[in-house]
């Protein structure tokens, strides 16, 4: 009687037991992202929870969702939002650029057959959040390229370990801090489609002397963030109006920080200048303005004080109706957008998609969607004879967009073109929307022209351009 | 015949010769008995008639009884004194008689001395075949015994065997039976240790994560599944290996409980 007892236990506890032949098979969950959900990715046949924050995007592409062995995985690392969780219009028009641009590469057979996938991560401003989405991209999706934005985050992404041990090309839309150019050189791959600021500075400058030719004792103050970003700006600026002939002090502010906003304002309005260049994001130039306007000398009507914006301020999110009026009139200036000869077909194609949106009214948008078909093209040189697409590889493809032949337009309909011809091991010249996308290979960064936008009516319109 | 000529002879010696009234009372007596078939009777009552008045008639009487009675040899002896007495003391019939009755007794004293013999002998012989079949007998019995005492030695033995046989088969069965007891203990553990690694496995966000929680579940698996195998193998080699007699077997009763939320709450083990 117990014999039969001591069979039927050891069976019930083999059957109980045996689930462990389950647990040890049927690990691969996923051939592509889309079974993964939209915030996980399929990598090695696993579904992986992307990082805080981070997304996969839409990307377009009549195959989708395609297989994670069709996939090219980009990541967007980009400050959509900042410590307060407000959105940065720009960032986000600039991440619809990028999204555009993948789509419609994918829409047409993307890398031959191979589609470009999109992470997008907002970094809110925070380095240690960028790094650690950075990190993640690289080690878990191995993505061979990061688009960035902003000169400090790009910096930030510049300067991983783990990036430079695994080669992974950087490039930013709006990164235009020159103290990238001293780690394009010592690093490498890292890209930008903005000029340096101190060509932009150079541009104020000239801003500045058209409205000021006779510099004389006219004071130009210069306001700026300490931070990296701020100060190689802020700096080559300040030389810059020196060198023409103005007096100007510079005034450092530290984001976030109210006091240390009135304390820019109560400088502004004890050394009267007639005009300031307020270097910042639109939520600096707020809390800026708003507390100047509080000085009858630092208005406009009444001091006959003007304000410089940059590009950091051509956002629609800086003009509230506290700041409205004292920046009615106010000029700034931003790496021009509509320089390039494939500008028209894309501002159609934004707006077509985007409910109408005008990327002329955000700075750097034409930047981004270039960008994001640099990436996608130099991913066609690194795959030539079907080698895995490397950051590497396609940093060395990034050298073959200008030799001297006529331009491929950024455009849809160009990408087949432009993609084989680089497939095949044949360097092309290409036009982009934001300029002609012409790099300074020893700086890492395209030249371009500098667009002068105003601030008109409530709104924000470009006036003209010029190059510094 | 020989009856009516005795009772003639002794009625003649009664009424012709006996002059002792307890002489001739006792030859009566005698005659009497001798008439109911008592000869041995007749005899011993006719020596005491003899005893009281030696008549050679009585002698021969005497013998007559003897004869009757079969004590051959007293017989013989009295007819040997009635034919040694003088002739003029016996009769010539009577000697013939005697001497008739004599060659005839000799001849049955020999036969039956030839008998006797023959007797003796074959009791003898049949003494020695007695003595010989008890010789025999004890020889077997003893073989018997030393038979028996030789197969209840090995049937000691073979028990004795049979109880160490039993008692090492005892032990190897508990013994596997630890081992499978451990092997189950070692599947239940090694299961559930499987099964986090694998909740785990599921949740992972890293690449490196995951490869190293599956290379884990599928160690933690296999180690399990091993566990189980060994287990059970070792659970029925116990089971087999268990004597099995008129003492019951004690057996390993493997308890298990379900619990909330989980396949396998518990495996007890008694014995």
């Amino acid at each position: 009687m117990r014999t039969p007892l001591v069979f039927i236990g050891a069976t019930v506890v083999g059957v109980l037991v045996g689930c462990s032949f389950t647990t040890a098979g049927n690990f691969t969950e996923c051939e592509s992202d889309a079974e993964c959900g939209a915030v996980a990715a399929c990598s090695s046949g696993y579904c992986l929870s992307l990082p805080s924050g981070c997304r996969r995007e839409n990307a377009g592409g009549s195959t989708e969702p395609f297989s994670e062995g069709n996939r090219i995985p980009i990541a967007a690392l980009l400050p959509l939002t900042d410590s307060t969780g407000e959105v940065d219009d720009s960032e986000l028009q600039g991440l619809n650029a990028m999204k555009l641009a993948i789509s419609e590469a994918n829409d047409n057979k993307g890398l031959s057959n191979r589609h470009f996938a999109l992470f997008v991560c907002d970094t809110g401003r925070s380095d240690s959040a960028l790094s650690q989405q950075l990190e993640w991209m690289v080690k878990n999706l191995q993505v061979p390229a990061v688009l960035t934005s902003g000169s400090g985050q790009t910096q930030e992404a510049a300067k991983n370990p783990l990036r430079i041990d695994a080669g992974t090309l950087i490039i930013s839309a709006t990164a235009t801090s020159p103290a990238l150019t001293p780690t394009f050189q010592r690093e490498g791959n890292v890209w930008r489609i903005s000029p340096p600021d101190t060509v932009q500075a150079r541009a104020v400058v000239a801003l500045v002397k058209a409205d000021f030719p006779d510099a004389g004792d006219v004071r130009i103050d210069v306001v700026f963030s300490a931070s990296d970003y701020g100060r190689a700006f802020g700096q080559p600026l300040c030389d810059g109006l020196l060198g023409a002939g103005y007096e100007n002090t510079r005034h450092e502010y530290r984001e976030g920080v109210a006091d240390s906003y009135a304390n820019v304002a109560i400088g502004l309005t004890n050394g009267i200048p007639r005009a300031t260049v307020l270097i910042g994001f639109p939520p600096d130039v707020r809390e800026v303005i708003t507390r100047a306007q509080t000085y009858p000398n630092l208005s406009r009507t009444d001091g006959g004080h003007r304000w410089y914006l940059t590009d950091a301020a051509k956002d629609p999110a800086v003009l509230t109706p506290t700041t409205r009026g004292p920046l009615e009139g106010s000029l700034g200036t931003a790496p021009a957008q509509g320089a390039g000869g494939a500008f028209t077909s894309f501002r159609d194609s934004f707006r077509g998609r985007y409910n109408n949106t005008d990327p002329l009214t955000f700075s750097y948008t034409s930047h981004s969607y270039d960008a994001t078909w640099l990436v996608m093209l130099s991913a066609a040189w690194a795959s030539q004879g079907g080698a895995t697409i490397t950051g590497a590889g396609m940093g060395e493809g990034m050298r073959k967009l200008q030799v001297a032949q006529p331009a491929i337009p950024l455009r849809a309909d160009k990408w087949i073109e432009a993609s084989n011809n680089l497939s095949q091991g044949v360097a092309i010249n290409v036009d982009g929307t934001s300029g002609a996308l012409e790099f300074d290979l020893d700086a890492g960064a395209a030249t371009s022209p500098y667009e002068v936008w105003q601030v008109v009516d409530g709104g924000i319109r470009v006036v003209r351009l010029l190059n510094p | 015949m020989r009856r009516f000529a005795l009772l003639v002879a002794l009625t003649c010696a009664t009424a012709g010769f006996s002059a002792n009234p307890k002489a001739s009372a006792l030859a009566k007596e005698a005659d009497r008995l001798y008439k109911d078939n008592k000869y041995k009777e007749a005899a011993e009552t006719l020596r005491k008639a003899y005893d009281t008045e030696p008549s050679a008639l009585y002698l021969y009487n005497i013998a007559r009884a003897y004869d009757q009675a079969g004590e051959l040899e007293s017989a013989l002896e009295y007819y040997r004194t009635y034919v040694g007495l003088p002739a003029e003391e016996t009769q010539p019939d009577l000697l013939k008689k005697a001497n008739l009755a004599m060659d005839r007794l000799r001849t049955l004293v020999a036969r039956s001395e030839a008998d006797k013999q023959v007797r003796d002998a074959e009791k003898t012989r049949l003494q020695d075949d007695a003595k010989k079949a008890e010789a025999r007998a004890d020889a077997e019995a003893n073989e018997a015994r030393k038979q028996r005492r030789e197969f209840e030695a090995k049937e000691r033995d073979r028990k004795a065997r049979e109880t160490e046989t039993v008692n090492v088969r005892k032990l190897a069965a508990f013994a596997t039976g630890g081992v499978a007891a451990a092997g189950l203990a070692s599947a239940l553990t090694f299961s559930i240790v499987s099964a986090v690694n694998r909740d785990a496995f599921r949740t992972a966000d890293t690449l490196a994560d995951k490869r190293r929680l599956e290379t884990e579940t599928r160690t933690t698996a296999a180690v399990t599944d091993i566990s189980l195998l060994v287990g059970i193998a070792a659970g029925v080699t116990a089971v087999i290996l268990y004597p099995k007699g008129d003492e019951p077997p004690r057996a390993v009763n493997v308890v298990v409980a379900p619990i909330a939320g989980g396949a396998v709450a518990s495996v007890g083990a008694s014995f």
